[in-house]
This record gives structure tokens, C-alpha cells and sequence, in this order.
């Protein structure tokens, strides 16, 4: 493809976004119609990106590269495979569903969200397009930041300064400390090869010594566990979910977390290959605690949106399994696991965001019956829940099982870590249906709930879609796996390939000091003689 | 037509889209008509493949459709396909006749919610099909938990009974720990075998597998536990009795004729992993035999008719248990039919009974009713008949079945075994005395709309007639009939019979090997031992029928004493053995306390290192804001001091 | 009179044209006390001439100027030399001083209708122009201080200058006043001590005649090197030298604020520059600079976490970011000192643009505490809320601005000159930064505000503000440019 398709991505949001701003406020009707069909068109353009993409090809695709600030090496380089392919395209189809299951009742809130939606889209599309370290750094922190400004703007108003701020804080930090390792690789890449870069393409030959790898691994690490989010960096999690508005959450959720899991893929893994592996025992506790006292919480907890969020501090504790297991199997299942926990989470909150619209809360305790109000909503929301816990046939099933099936394969990742894991496939039948139980069924408490309506075709649309998806994934997976397999072999093999490099460097370094000694003594003979 | 195998569960699927998608507008009888066609259809379809079948060789009948590949997990290849064979096809025809005789008969009685109630039992149909004639472990799973969802709906079918919710999300979770026992099992299959296929998995089994060997031993365990708990056994037999709480023809079909069962299947899927680890053998038989006493002698406490026939459930799939423990699964899949059979028609009878009572479901307050309803009456006592084991029905010949194994494998399982009998024909008939003869007459429900309307009367007979002439496809080959049915299920576990010298030590080996070989050498003197347990366990039964008959026709106050003599006792079988009440506090309360603690002293605590921080950068900072006073000379002095600060510095470097 | 041919009136040009400027004001002011509104537009004028004057003077300068530039005979006593020259380096810095004094003055124009003696107020800023022109141009240790004190001695006149206001700024004005003359005199020492060790006052042959004699370690030497930094670091407002910096800030006339913070700033890093790199060879002084490095970053921000009252934040995090500025110097060399002024661009950007908008919103309200007063500025004027979150966000070091960019390179010299904890901790002050510029922007958005403020529409300011913006925001995208000119102003030096 010759035209910059990629660019094409980053830029229409943010073009869409400026009629937004040019309409008076009062005519939200409008600005959501225009907000959804720029997101729409963005659909529709990376839906052409799957057209294009060449799945047999393992590389980076549709690349484009110009100098940024050549002094620095820094450049605006972007390009896609096969993993990064999928992420984007949720990202387009999770923010054209957020923007049309767009909740009406905070109609004074609508356009500042859209325009904070739009401009997160074009940073997270940038995010996962990235091939140069400070491009991938302006991207990420804008995303950070929007998301920021959105949960600060139309949050609940009470909590809403604190749990703003401690996300501000946390994922801010996060990001400083990113700006920070990739300070120090690129004068590491400058102190080896002497030339200025910050290119992650001409990165990934760099094989740095082990001590160096330590430490940049943890700060990347770092940041990107806090916006999974990982054990114990989840602070801001279920605060931030349970006062933000549902829109809000879908994103959050479904979107944020993603983009920590994609900075593993694309910076941990391929750049410091020892030090991950040497992390594994870490990560993977990591993830399975967060499997487990996700899943504990949420067993009794009432507030929905919390459990909602405990659900998806569980899922991405399977995920990073699935990716520090370094199986193609498993990472595979891992992305599809992503995938399918966008899906899920967007469904969930979307629905809880539908109740809202209704002037209705989602506190466990409180509500009861729905399904008698709204039958459709009832069953919509029963598959969602399937699909969330891992229903066979719908997409949770597939990622949660292809993880442990590669998992118990990987001689990194032993049977007992499997034997916790699977937890994480069987814990949240108990406590999401312990929600769609508690707040569909059983009689009708208050007489607000009997006289809810029934879901609306828009809404009925937004939520069908997502169905539909996640059906797809649950029957036919292969139309995904296809894609990212060669893209993961491709990791895998790269890594395999380091750890090679890194064995021969070790050997010739010692010789080399050896030289460096002989010459040491040498000159101190010369001087000698001199004096 | 076996290449069609996969329409088979298409059509209840395709009844679920048409009511589920259009059905908001139909009649209810549009939709029952729906339901019916589907479920005939497919039965039809497994006719026709189960004739194909027939005239294949015996050693050929597996035959393996793929539609296309599912999961893409590198070499372990997962596809959607099935898998015909004989135990596939028995159970086809099974779930197809059952379900059908179910549809009709609910197209006789109307509920509130029919719509859901039809969609509720084809989507059970479609996923138990696919868990039957499944090709692969995994693709198994589908059904699996397919099956248990949709049970848990039915029992919440009437949704605004707390109660009912909270038996069907236990019913659910319960499945949940079945699922993820299996679910390591499968993967440790995955793991040693590299594939999920029962056809790379079961018959290289032997030579994957060391006997004996600890990885045997452990997927057979986790196997095990998967199908127990499926199949309600203990110590997790507690939630298919809760669970029977929706309309009785659908817990007809889903939990007295098919959901227990399939974790029966699943043993005898598996019959070969099984083979491979006499351990496990040992404990499934003990589990059976246990289990089916327990059902029985808590069944003959209760009053409630759902739970006295829920526990009849409980104690014959133990028994089914106890038969595959004692490897002869032929016996275990001839008692399933059986009893699939014969509960189907006393559940449909206790529904047909329960509706014309309006709902009435205590047995204290019944009585008489056999006038009122003549035919339920009727087909009520051939049910109770083959339930308790009486010739000539079907129920007679395969629990036979099940003794004669039990006895191989250990004398003492049988005699478990006969004790069960006796007090299954105990409270079989207690029920069916009260009921239908009882004293006290119930406030009549003349009123009441539904009584005996034709299409339950004709799924009654239909399925009478059945358990009527069934026993004929298993008759004992010990008695020199020829058992048609082990015959043509033999391919499926003849690897295992192969594999079962290699893992049973001692007596067991020859006895087992003889039962299997037919009318080897030894089998005339086994013949006639076999004869006279026979006997022994139909003497027994007729005994308890004569005893029931004392109690509750000659003598009614006969049972209150005797309650009342061992009251303990009574009361610990009245509450189950407080099995419910020991699982709740020794596992739920702990994990409500443990969330709750988590929640309290963990999760809300998360950020305070994060406020600790910040207070102490805010105390920096008011202290350099208190440091600036205004005044010229204490700014002066500070310079001062920054001069002196660089110049030792530099004088100092 | 010989000395006065080879002297480049040329290179003057711009001092000239000011002093020209300076002179008319005063006079219009005496005809016409009544009108402030001549002074603005005549300093503007002037400013805008001599900027044009700077711009177009280069090419033929560089043919003739000599490397050690340009002298003028002083006293034919002493045989001292006043020079000053005209590089690429001086030639950066007038233009940016300039076009800063172009800023102020029209932030000064949005503010005088109420401060009487606006032309005075004009023509202070203007002398205190001179003085920065001065001492960025200066490679004499004289000239460099006469324009020091210029300046300060005319800021800290204008100070004062702001009569009937709520703050009345005559105090912190004195204060400023007295410390400026202390210093001064330290600055004085210094370049006796300097002067009596080596005998010159010109850094060029200063730096010779310490390399030729080994006076490295001459106590007065170090003596003389320990003041200047003083001198410098007082009005950079490094650590020990900064306590006057928040008073000042929060009493001072906003314009006359803008110019402290930013083109006096400007004058002393370049002093700092033409001095210690001058110097060459010595002692290495990199311990001293991390030392005040990471005490300006760490007490500048920690200062500012706390504050209330915007005026005071911006003040403790322009003492903050001299401590970021400080960092690319220890990282030292082409790299260090190019990412110096790439900083100091996108710095007076944002800061312009920051005061522009307290001036905006200030001028005309009473209220002392004026975190008040932008309490739910953002819901009311959404343009002034954006602008004012923009700057904070730059400040903050947020992508894709000028800040950003700033600190990445600054950091990323320092990264490569392998001062890792350096960064370190500059970005961990990054993120105290970030704490208080976030907070304050929720300020901005935070609804239910008592505070009636009118913002009078005042074009000039709002002018500014807008530029600003564009130039915070241009200069985070599009850096590349800035960065070849800086690079271009220093490469002579080393």
C-alpha cells in the first residue's frame, strides 16, 4: 500500500474533533451524529488495514519513517504486524461502540467527552504504531493524559478529584519512569554503536549486557504494569472504575489495559530477552495473585462496575502468564485473551452505562429483578457475562485456554503455576453470575426498576455488534491466530537469536579485556622508559 | 449419512434461533410445535446414522467428521468435529428419545414463560448432543458447560424464588469445580499426549501412559472428580437435589434422564485412562456404592416428591458409578437407558401430579389421587416397578448388571449394593402409596385446569412401553442371553478390557477378563453364581415392597414410631447427613471472610503509601516556604553561606 | 583613538537604537505626564527596530568581527579594553532578549491603564533591556557585570513601581534592591580577585594566561570564580542566591515579573556561558554545578507543591526549571549547552505565555489569593482555561510541547554525558512538578467557584498569550529547527 494508511489513522480523529469544537454547545445531537461517524470512517479505514495486511509477511508492515528532530535521531517512524494489527482494531471497534452506546444523561458532559474519546483514539492508534521510542512515549503520555482529564471532568463528583489524581499520579509516574529507561537505551545504543537513535526496528540488534538490562527492564515494567494493571500497581483501579461514567470505564478497561499488555510485547520481550526471562518467577506471581485476590474480592463485593474492574485485574494476571511463558501458543492466547477482555469489558460496562442512562445504579445490593423490566437487556447481558467467564464457544474460552495449553507446554512456566492459573477460568463463573443473578433475578425491590424500558435498537446495535465479535473469536479463532502467529514466531525466534548473540559477546568480551590489560601494561613499560 | 452427523445438534440450535429470534410473537402451541419438530428431527437423523452404523463391521464403527479446525494450539490441534461410535450413537438415541417424549409432553402442560422454557430445554438438547458425539476433549468442554448453564436456568426458571437462584447458581458453581478438575486433566492429557483427539488419546493410552504411574494416576483422578461431581455424587452430591426446583418435565429431561448421565459417559469415554490407574477404579467404585445408599436412605426421609426423586436420581447414578468403577461400563451405560427411562416417566408423573395439586409439592398434604389420575396412576407404578428393580422391566435386568460387576470387583460392593436395593423399593413404593392411596384427601383441585391432557399421556406410555420391553437389549449373557448391547459397545472399551489385566492385580483379574470374554471356561460356574445373586437381590426388593405395603397401607402410624425410635438418625438422613450445612461452613463462610478481609484491610489501603508520600513532600515544602521571611539580612546570611558552600568546594576538589 | 577604529559601532546597534528609545519616552512622558498611552507603543517601536536592526547587522558582522571580539578603550590608565563581540552566540541571545522585550512590553501595555506612571515603568523595562544586551554580548568580565547591574538596578526599580494595588510591592521591591547591591559588590570581588591574579579582565585572555601560568589552583582564582558564581547565581535564582524570588514574583507588576524570570534569566545563563565556559580548562567544575543542580530542581518544585497562590507557584518552579537548565550545563559541551538554550526558548515561551495570562486575569481583581480567582476559570472562559492548562501541562513536561521536548533533551545530554542519578532525579522532580501543575489545572475545571472575575479584554496581552501558545506548542512539534540554531550558537565555543 503506498498511501500512509497508518498516518491516515492517527490523524482522522483528531481532524474529526475540530468540527466538534466549532459547534455551539446545545446541539449535542449533532456533535454525537459527527463524533460517530468519524469514528465509524476510522472503523471502516483500519478495517482496510486487515485487507492489506499480508499474513504471511512476520515483519512490520504499511511502515512509514521521516526524521523528526534528525539531530537526535529521533524520528516519526510507524508501522504494524500482525499483534499490534488486531489491538488497533479493537481500539477502533471498542471507541465507535463507546461513542454510540454515548450515554444521554449527561448531555453538558457530551461533547467534552467526545472531543476526550477522538483524541484518545488517534493517541492509542499512535501508541500501537509506533516503531521510535519518543514518538511511542508522546503518544502513550497523551493517552495517559486524556484519559486523565476525562475521568477529572465528568467523574463522580465527590470522589472525583482523588480518584483522578491518584490515577494521574500513578500512570504520570509510570511514564516518567519510561522516559527514563528510554533515556538511558538510547545512550546505550549511542555508547555501542555510536549513533544516535531512538528507532526500535535498529534497537532490537542492540544486545545489551545483562546489568543494563536489569534495570530498564523494571522501570519499563513498571510503567507498563500500571496501566494493566498489575498487583499490587492496581490502586487507582477500582476507584477510578466504580466513579467514573461507564463511557469512561469502557475505555479505560478495555482500552488501557491493553495498551500495558502491548508495551510488554513490544519493548520487554524483544529488548531484554535475559532479563525477562529472568523475571519470569516474578511476573507470573505477579499475575496469579492477581488472579486470585481479583477473583477473591469480587466474590462478595456490590458494587458492580467494581467487580467488573476486580474481573479485569484477574484477566490480565492470565494474560501476562500467557506472555512470560514465551510458547507461541500461549502468547497467542494471551492476545486473543486481550482481545476478548476488551470485548467483555466494553459489553459489561456499556450495559452497567445503559442502566445509568435509565437513572439507575448498579449496586448489587440494591437492584434486583431486571429481567422483568427488560428481557432483552437480561439475556444481552447473560452472554456477556458467558463470554466473560470463559464460556466455550464465545472468546473469553479460547485466550483463557489456549494460555494454559501453551503454558503447561513452556518448560519455564511448571504445572503448579497452571494449576493456580486455571483458577483464573473458573473463578469468575462464581461471582459474575453471582451479579447477573443478583441484579436480574429474584423479585422486583423498588418501583423504579418495575417501569425501566427495555433496551433500544441503538443500544440493542452496540451490544449485538460485541456479541457478534466475540462469537467469532469463540467459533473461529482462526481468522485472528492467523495473523499474529508468524508476528509471535517471529519474537520468538528473535529472542531464541539474542540470547545466542549475547552467549558470543560474553566470550569475546573477556578476551577483549584481556587485551585491554596487555595494552595497560604496556604503556606503563613505555612510561617507564620515558622517565 | 454419518458425514450429516453434525445436523444432528443442529436442529434443537435451530429451534433455539427461531423461538429465540421470531418466537416473541408466537402461540404458545406455535412454539411447542417448533420445539417437538426439532427434537424429532434429530432423533430421526440418529435413527438413520445408528442403521448406517449397524452395517458397518464392528471394528469399523468410529467414524470422524472434522468441520473445520477450532483452535489453532500449535501441535495439539483442536477441531470441531464428531466422533460416531457405538457409545456415541447409544447415547444419541437416548438424549433424541427422551427429548422428544419431553417436548410432547410439555406441549400438554403450559407454564408461565413457555417461550423460555422451550429455549431453555433445545439449548440443553443442542449442548448435550454436542457433548455426546463430541470428537475431542476439548470440544467436549463445550457441552459440558453448555449443559450445566443451561440446567442452572432451569432451576431458576422461576426467578423470583430466592430460593430456586440460589440452588441453580450453586447447581453452577458446583459444575465450575467439576470443570476445572477436568479442565487439568485435560491439560495434563495435552501435555503427555501432544493431542486432544479420543482417537490419538484413548487407544495409544496404554502405551503413553505408564500403569500405574503417577501421571495416570492423576488425570484419571481429575477425570474422576470432573464426572462425580457432574453426576452428583458424594461428597458433591448436594447440588442436584436443591437444583430440581423449575418445572418438572424440563428437570425431567435435564437432570433425571441426561445431565447425571453425562458424566457417566464421560467415564466410560474415558474407560482406558481408567484402566490405567486401578486407584481411581477403586475409588469411583467405593464412591458409587456409597452414593447410592446415601440417595436412597436420604430419599426415604424426605417429603417433598421433587426431593424424594431427585435422591432416587442420586443413589441410581451411583450405581451407575459403582458399574464403571467395576470396569464394566457396558453395565453402567445399559443401567443409564434404564434409568433414564423409568425416572423420566415417574418425573413426568410427578409433574403431571404436581400441576393438577397447583403446585402442591408435600407429600403429607397428598393422597388418593389415583382416581383423579387414572393414567399418570398407572404409568407411576410401571416407573416405580422399574426403579425398584422388579421383572421384568429394564431396570430389573441392568441393576442385575450392575450387582454381577459389583461382585467381581469386591463382595462387599455388592452387598452395599443390596442394601440400596432394598431401601430404593422402600421408599419407591412409600411414595407410591401415599400418593395414590393415601388417607388424607387433599382439598380437591377440580378446577385446576390441566389434568392428564393427551400428549402427556402419550409420552407417558410411549416411554412405558419403552422400560417396559428395554430390558431385552441387555440381557445378562451370564444367564446364556446374549447382551446385545455389551456386544456393540465392546469396540469402545475393548482397549481398556486389553489394558485391564495389565492394571488389576489379584481374583479381581480373571473374573473381570471372564466377564468380558463371554462364555469363556470359567463362566458356567460364574453363570450360576450369577443366577443366584439374582435371585438373592429380586427376593429382596419384592421383600421391601412387601414391607412398604405394610407400612403405609396396613399400618401408617408404623413409620412415625420408628421415626421416632432413632430419632438421631432420622433427623441426620432428613438433612442430608448436614452435608449443605459442613460445605457451608467449612468452605463458603471462610471465602466470605476472606473477601471481606481482603477487601477491608488490603484494598483500601492500597494508596496510603501513596498519601504517606505526598504528606511528607507537602511538609518539605511549607518548611522552604516558612524559610523565606521577607527579610534582606537572613537572605543575605544564606548567600553568604552559598558562597561559602562553593568555595570549600573548590577548594576541597 | 585608535581603539575607536576597529570598533564595530555596528555591533552596538540595537543598545543604540534603545538608548535613542529610552531618551524619547522620558521626554514624551514629561510633555504628556497625563497619557500613558504614547510610551507603550513608542518602546514597542523601538524594540522592534532595534530587533530588526539585530537581525539584519549579522551577515557583515561576522565578516569583520574579529573571533575574540571587539574592544573599546576605556581609560588609557589601565589599559582596560571593554569588549564585546558578536557571534552566533550573542547574536542568539539579542534576538531572544529582544523579542522577549517585545512581549513584555505589551503584557506592561495591558497593565499601565492602571499604574500611573506607565512610561516610567516603559522605560525601565527598556534600560533594563540594554543591560541584558549587554551582558549577553560581553566576553569582558567589566562589561558583563555593567550590564548585570543595569538590569537589575533597573528592575528593582520597577518593582516598586506598581502603586495602588492590593499587594503594594515596595517592600520585597527594597529587599530586592539591597540583595542586588550586596551581590553586586560580591561580583565586583570576584572580578578583582580575577583581575589581581591574572591581570585581565577579558575572559579570552584570561583563560590564556591561566593556561600559560598554572593558576589553576590560586586561591584567588577560586575566590574569584566562587563570587561570580554567586553574582550569576543570584540572578538565575540558583538555590543558596533564590530567596528573593517568590516575594518578588508575587509583588512585582506581572510584566516586570515576566521580564525577572525570563530575560534576565536569559542574561545571566549567557554570562554563565561566555564566563565558566570561557574559562576553559580548570578545575572541574561539574561537581559544584550537579551539587546546585539538583538543590535548585529539588527545592524549586518541593517549594511550589505547596503553594496556594498561583503567582508563587510559577516563581518556585521558574527556580525549578534554572535547576533543569542547570542539569544540561553539567552535562556540559555542544550537546549540554545547545540543549541549554533549545530549554531556554521553549522556557520564555511558556513562561510568557503564563504570565500574559496572570496579567489577563489579575489586572483589574483585588483578590490577594488568586488561587481563588482561577477557580473554575476553565468552566467560565474556556479559551483562557485551555491556554492556561497548556502552559501548565508544558511546564509539567507533558507531550508533545515545548517543555517536553526541553527536559528530553536537556536529560537526554545528561543521559549521554553519563549522569545517570542526575536524571534520575530530574525526573523524579518532573514528577513533583507534575503533581501541582495536574492539581491546578483541576482547579481550573473545578465547578462552583464564588470568584467573580471579570477578564477585561486586553488585545496586547491577549496577543501575547496566543503567540505564546503557538510558540509552546510549535516548539514541542517542530524542534528540530530550534535545535540546528542553537546547536549553530554555540558550536563556535567549543
Amino acid at each position: 500500500m503506498e498511501y500512509p494508511i497508518l498516518s491516515i489513522l492517527i490523524v482522522l480523529p483528531v481532524v474529526g474533533l475540530v468540527p466538534l469544537l466549532l459547534f455551539p454547545a446545545g446541539r449535542e445531537g449533532l456533535i454525537r451524529i459527527i463524533a460517530l461517524a468519524v469514528t465509524m470512517s476510522e472503523f471502516i479505514v483500519s478495517l482496510g488495514l486487515t485487507r492489506w495486511f499480508k499474513p504471511e509477511l512476520a515483519g512490520m508492515q504499511f511502515t512509514e519513517k521521516s526524521d523528526w528532530i534528525p539531530g537526535l535521531g529521533v524520528s516519526y517512524a510507524v508501522g504494524l504486524d500482525g499483534i499490534s494489527l488486531w489491538l488497533v482494531l479493537l481500539t477502533t471497534f471498542l471507541v465507535m461502540v463507546a461513542v454510540a452506546g454515548c450515554p444521554e444523561y449527561s448531555t453538558h458532559h457530551v461533547r467534552r467527552r467526545l472531543i476526550g474519546i477522538l483524541f484518545f483514539e488517534a493517541m492509542v492508534i499512535g501508541v500501537f504504531t509506533a516503531l521510535d521510542a519518543v514518538l511511542f512515549c508522546v503518544f502513550w503520555e497523551g493517552a495517559l493524559l486524556t484519559i486523565y482529564v476525562m475521568i477529572g471532568q465528568d467523574g463522580d463528583q465527590e470522589r472525583r478529584p482523588s480518584a483522578a489524581m491518584i490515577y494521574g499520579l500513578c500512570t504520570m509516574t509510570g511514564a516518567t519512569v519510561m522516559v527514563m529507561a528510554i533515556l538511558y537505551l538510547h545512550s546505550w545504543y549511542y555508547r555501542i554503536s555510536g549513533i544516535y537513535s531512538f528507532d526500535l526496528l535498529s534497537w532490537y540488534q542492540l544486545s545489551l549486557p545483562y546489568s543494563v538490562q536489569v534495570p530498564v527492564f523494571l522501570c519499563l515494567a513498571i510503567a507498563f504494569a500500571l496501566q494493566l494493571p498489575l498487583i499490587p500497581f492496581h490502586g487507582w483501579l477500582s476507584d477510578v472504575h466504580s466513579k467514573a461514567p461507564a463511557m469512561t470505564n469502557v475505555i479505560v478497561a478495555a482500552v488501557l489495559a491493553t495498551i500495558g499488555a502491548y508495551g510488554f510485547v513490544r519493548f520487554s520481550l524483544p529488548l531484554f530477552p535475559e532479563a525477562s526471562l529472568q523475571f519470569i518467577p516474578v511476573i507470573v506471581l505477579l499475575g496469579l495473585l492477581g488472579i486470585i485476590y481479583g477473583g477473591l474480592i469480587a466474590l462478595t463485593h456490590n458494587d458492580g462496575k467494581r467487580v467488573v474492574a476486580f474481573f479485569s485485574l484477574s484477566q490480565m494476571g492470565l494474560v501476562m502468564l500467557g506472555l512470560f511463558s514465551f510458547n507461541q501458543v500461549a502468547i497467542n492466547g494471551a492476545v486473543l485473551l486481550l482481545i476478548s477482555h476488551g470485548l467483555c469489558t466494553a459489553g459489561l460496562f456499556c450495559f452497567i452505562g445503559m442502566l445509568e442512562n435509565r437513572k439507575h445504579s448498579f449496586d448489587l445490593s440494591q437492584s434486583s429483578g431486571l429481567i422483568q423490566a427488560m428481557p432483552i437487556g437480561a439475556a444481552v447481558f447473560l452472554i456477556m457475562t458467558m463470554a466473560s467467564i470463559g464460556f466455550p464457544g464465545l472468546s473469553g474460552f479460547v485466550g483463557q485456554l489456549l494460555i494454559l495449553l501453551g503454558t503447561i507446554e513452556s518448560p519455564r512456566v511448571g504445572p503448579p503455576f497452571v494449576t493456580l492459573a486455571a483458577l483464573g477460568a473458573i473463578l469468575p463463573a462464581a461471582y459474575l453470575l453471582r451479579m447477573f443473578q443478583q441484579t436480574m433475578f429474584g423479585e422486583i425491590t423498588d418501583q423504579k426498576s418495575a417501569q425501566l424500558s427495555d433496551l433500544e435498537w441503538r443500544e440493542w446495535i452496540v451490544l449485538g455488534s460485541i456479541i457478534f465479535v466475540s462469537i467469532w473469536i469463540g467459533v473461529y479463532p482462526k481468522t485472528f491466530t492467523a495473523r499474529v502467529d508468524p508476528a509471535i514466531q517471529n519474537l520468538l525466534t528473535h529472542i531464541e537469536q539474542k540470547k545466542e548473540d549475547d552467549a558470543n559477546r560474553a566470550l569475546s568480551q573477556s578476551t577483549a579485556e584481556e587485551v585491554e590489560v596487555l595494552q595497560m601494561i604496556e604503556d606503563m613499560l613505555k612510561r617507564g622508559k620515558a622517565e | 449419512m454419518i458425514e450429516f452427523v453434525w445436523l444432528i445438534p443442529l436442529f434443537p440450535l435451530l429451534g433455539v434461533i427461531i423461538i429465540g429470534c421470531l418466537g416473541a410473537r408466537f402461540p404458545k402451541r406455535l412454539i411447542g410445535l417448533v420445539g417437538t419438530l426439532t427434537a424429532a428431527g434429530s432423533l430421526a437423523l440418529s435413527c438413520r446414522v445408528f442403521v448406517d452404523v449397524l452395517h458397518m463391521l464392528p471394528h469399523e464403527r468410529f467414524v470422524e467428521v472434522v468441520l473445520w479446525e477450532w483452535l489453532p494450539a500449535g501441535t495439539t490441534r483442536v477441531d470441531v468435529g464428531f466422533l460416531v461410535d457405538p457409545l456415541c450413537l447409544v447415547m444419541l438415541l437416548l438424549v433424541c428419545g427422551v427429548s422428544f417424549c419431553v417436548h410432547i409432553y410439555s406441549m400438554g402442560y403450559t407454564a408461565t414463560g413457555f417461550r423460555r422454557y422451550i429455549l431453555c430445554l433445545n439449548l440443553f438438547v443442542f449442548f448435550m448432543l454436542l457433548l455426546i458425539s463430541s470428537n475431542s476433549f476439548l470440544f467436549m468442554l463445550v457441552g459440558w458447560q453448555g449443559t450445566s448453564l443451561c440446567a442452572s436456568l432451569l432451576s431458576a426458571f422461576w426467578y423470583r424464588q430466592q430460593a430456586a437462584v440460589t440452588a441453580s447458581r450453586k447447581a453452577f458453581v458446583f459444575d465450575r469445580i467439576g470443570d476445572y478438575s477436568i479442565l487439568l486433566g485435560i491439560l495434563l492429557i495435552a501435555a503427555h499426549f501432544g493431542s486432544l483427539d479420543f482417537r490419538d488419546v484413548l487407544p495409544l493410552a496404554a502405551e503413553k501412559l505408564p500403569a500405574h504411574g503417577l501421571a495416570a494416576v492423576l488425570i484419571s483422578l481429575l477425570l474422576m472428580v470432573g464426572a462425580l461431581v457432574r453426576s452428583s455424587q458424594l461428597p458433591f452430591s448436594l447440588w442436584l437435589p436443591d437444583a430440581i426446583q423449575g418445572p418438572m418435565p424440563g428437570h425431567a429431561l435435564i437432570h433425571a434422564a441426561t445431565l447425571g448421565a453425562s458424566g457417566i459417559y464421560v467415564l466410560a469415554r474415558c474407560s482406558t485412562l481408567f484402566g490405567l490407574a486401578p486407584l481411581s477404579l477403586w475409588a469411583i467404585a467405593a464412591i458409587g456404592a456409597g452414593t447410592a445408599f446415601y440417595g436412597a436412605a436420604v430419599s426415604l426421609t424426605q417429603f417433598d416428591i421433587r426431593r424424594i426423586f431427585a435422591y432416587a436420581t442420586v443413589s441410581q447414578l451411583g450405581y451407575m458409578v459403582l458399574a464403571c468403577g467395576s470396569g464394566a461400563y457396558a453395565a453402567g451405560i445399559f443401567h443409564l437407558i434404564a434409568h433414564a427411562v423409568f425416572q423420566t416417566i415417574v418425573f413426568l408423573a410427578c409433574g403431571s401430579i404436581i400441576y393438577s395439586l397447583d403446585g402442591e409439592t408435600d407429600l403429607r398434604n397428598m393422597g388418593g389421587l389415583w382416581r383423579r389420575l387414572p393414567w399418570t396412576y398407572r404409568m407411576f407404578w410401571i416407573g416405580t416397578l422399574s426403579l425398584s428393580g422388579i421383572v421384568p422391566f429394564a431396570g430389573f435386568f441392568s441393576r442385575d448388571a450392575v450387582l454381577w460387576a459389583a461382585f467381581q470387583k469386591h463382595p462387599v460392593l455388592w452387598i452395599a449394593g443390596v442394601i440400596t436395593v432394598f431401601v430404593t423399593t422402600f421408599y419407591a413404593f412409600r411414595a407410591l402409596f401415599v400418593i395414590f392411596h393415601g388417607r388424607n384427601r387433599p382439598n380437591d383441585h377440580a378446577d385446576s385446569p390441566m389434568i392428564e391432557p393427551p400428549a402427556a399421556v402419550i409420552a407417558l406410555v410411549v416411554l412405558a412401553v419403552t422400560s417396559l420391553v428395554g430390558g431385552v437389549i441387555g440381557l445378562p449373557e451370564g444367564l446364556g442371553a446374549s447382551n446385545w448391547l455389551e456386544r456393540f459397545l465392546m469396540p469402545v472399551f475393548q482397549s481398556q478390557a486389553s489394558a485391564a489385566p495389565a492394571a488389576l492385580p489379584g481374583p479381581e483379574v480373571n473374573l473381570v477378563a471372564a466377564s468380558h470374554a463371554g462364555g469363556a471356561g470359567g463362566s458356567s460356574s460364574a453363570g450360576l453364581l450369577h443366577g443366584i445373586l439374582t435371585g438373592i437381590s429380586l427376593m429382596i426388593s419384592l421383600l421391601s415392597l412387601g414391607i412398604s405395603y405394610f407400612f403405609y397401607r396396613v399400618d401408617p402410624l408404623a413409620p412415625v414410631e420408628i421415626a421416632a425410635l432413632f430419632g438421631r438418625v432420622y433427623r441426620t438422613l432428613y438433612h442430608a447427613w448436614y452435608l449443605a450445612e459442613l460445605s457451608d461452613s467449612m468452605v463458603v463462610q471462610p471465602l466470605v471472610k476472606v473477601s471481606g478481609w481482603l477487601w477491608r484491610t488490603v484494598e483500601m489501603r492500597l494508596n496510603i503509601v501513596l498519601f504517606r508520600l505526598g504528606g511528607v513532600l507537602i511538609a518539605c515544602s511549607r518548611f522552604f516556604e516558612r524559610i523565606q521571611t521577607g527579610l534582606a539580612q537572613h537572605y543575605a546570611l544564606l548567600i553568604l553561606a552559598g558562597i561559602v558552600l562553593v568555595l570549600a568546594y573548590y577548594f576541597l576538589s | 583613538m585608535t581603539a575607536m577604529l576597529d570598533f564595530q559601532w555596528l555591533a552596538v546597534a540595537p543598545e543604540l537604537i534603545l538608548i535613542v528609545t529610552v531618551s524619547l519616552v522620558l521626554l514624551l512622558d514629561s510633555w504628556w505626564p497625563a497619557c500613558p498611552y504614547v510610551a507603550g507603543p513608542v518602546s514597542l517601536c523601538g524594540l522592534t527596530t532595534a530587533l530588526a536592526a539585530a537581525v539584519f547587522s549579522l551577515p557583515d558582522l561576522m565578516a569583520v568581527m574579529p573571533w575574540h571580539g571587539t574592544g573599546l578603550r576605556m581609560s588609557a590608565a589601565t589599559g582596560l579594553i571593554a569588549k564585546i563581540t558578536a557571534d552566533d552566540l550573542s547574536h542568539f541571545f539579542t534576538i531572544l532578549l529582544l523579542s522577549v522585550g517585545i512581549m513584555v512590553t505589551l503584557i506592561m501595555l495591558c497593565e499601565t491603564r492602571e499604574n500611573q506612571d506607565g512610561a516610567g515603568a516603559f522605560a525601565l523595562v527598556l534600560l533594563a533591556n540594554i543591560g541584558a544586551l549587554v551582558m549577553a554580548k560581553g566576553v569582558d568580565l567589566l562589561v558583563i557585570f555593567l550590564g548585570w547591574l543595569t538590569a537589575h538596578s533597573a528592575v528593582s526599580l520597577a518593582i516598586g513601581s506598581r502603586r495602588n494595588s492590593a499587594r503594594s510591592g515596595t517592600a520585597p521591591a527594597l529587599t530586592h534592591f539591597l540583595i542586588s547591591v550586596l551581590v553586586a559588590g560580591f561580583f565586583l570581588y570576584g572580578i578583582a580577585f580575577i583581575y589581581g591574579a591574572t591581570g585581565f579582565t577579558s575572559i579570552a585572555e584570561i583563560s590564556l594566561e591561566l593556561e600559560k601560568v598554572d593558576l589553576i589552583r590560586n586561591p584567588y582564582v577560586l575566590m574569584g570564580r566562587a563570587l561570580l558564581l554567586a553574582g550569576l547565581g543570584f540572578s538565575l535564582a540558583l538555590v543558596p542566591f533564590h530567596f528573593w524570588v517568590s516575594d518578588v514574583y508575587d509583588a512585582a507588576p506581572t510584566a516586570i515579573t515576566a521580564f525577572l524570570a525570563v530575560a534576565v534569566k536569559i542574561a545571566a545563563l549567557a554570562g554563565f556561558l561566555r564566563i565558566f565556559c570561557g574559562f576553559g580548562v580548570g578545575i572541574d567544575e561539574n561537581g559544584i554545578f550537579w551539587i546546585l543542580a539538583v538543590l535548585t530542581m529539588t527545592v524549586g518544585n518541593l517549594a511550589a507543591l505547596a503553594q496556594t497562590s498561583v503567582r508563587r507557584l510559577l516563581a518556585f518552579s521558574a527556580i525549578g526549571h534554572t535547576g533543569y537548565m542547570m542539569v544540561g550545563i553539567v552535562a556540559g559541551g555542544v550537546p549540554g549547552w545547545s540543549a541549554v538554550l533549545f530549554y531556554l526558548i521553549t522556557y520564555a515561551f511558556t513562561y510568557l505565555g503564563a504570565f500574559g495570562l496572570v496579567a489577563l486575569c489579575s489586572w483589574r481583581s483585588r483578590i490577594s489569593d488568586d488561587r481563588i480567582l482561577y477557580t473554575g476559570l476553565g468552566l467560565r472562559y474556556p479559551l483562557l482555561g485551555l491556554m492556561m492548562a497548556l502552559f501548565m501541562l508544558s511546564l509539567a513536561g507533558l507531550p508533545p510541547l515545548g517543555g517536553f521536548m526541553g527536559k528530553l533533551i536537556v536529560l537526554r545530554a545528561a543521559m549521554n554525558g553519563g549522569y545517570v542519578w542526575l536524571v534520575v532525579i530530574a525526573l523524579a522532580n518532573n514528577l513533583v512538578s507534575l503533581y501541582y501543575c495536574l492539581r491546578l489545572i483541576a482547579v481550573l475545571y473545578r465547578s462552583g467557584s464564588d470568584s467573580d472575575t471579570i477578564v477585561q479584554h486586553s488585545a496586547p496581552a491577549a496577543s501575547v498569550v496566543g503567540m505564546m501558545a503557538a510558540g509552546t506548542i510549535h516548539s514541542g512539534i517542530c524542534s528540530a529547527g530550534y535545535i540546528t540554531w542553537a546547536c549553530a550558537a554555540v558550536e563556535r565555543l567549543f
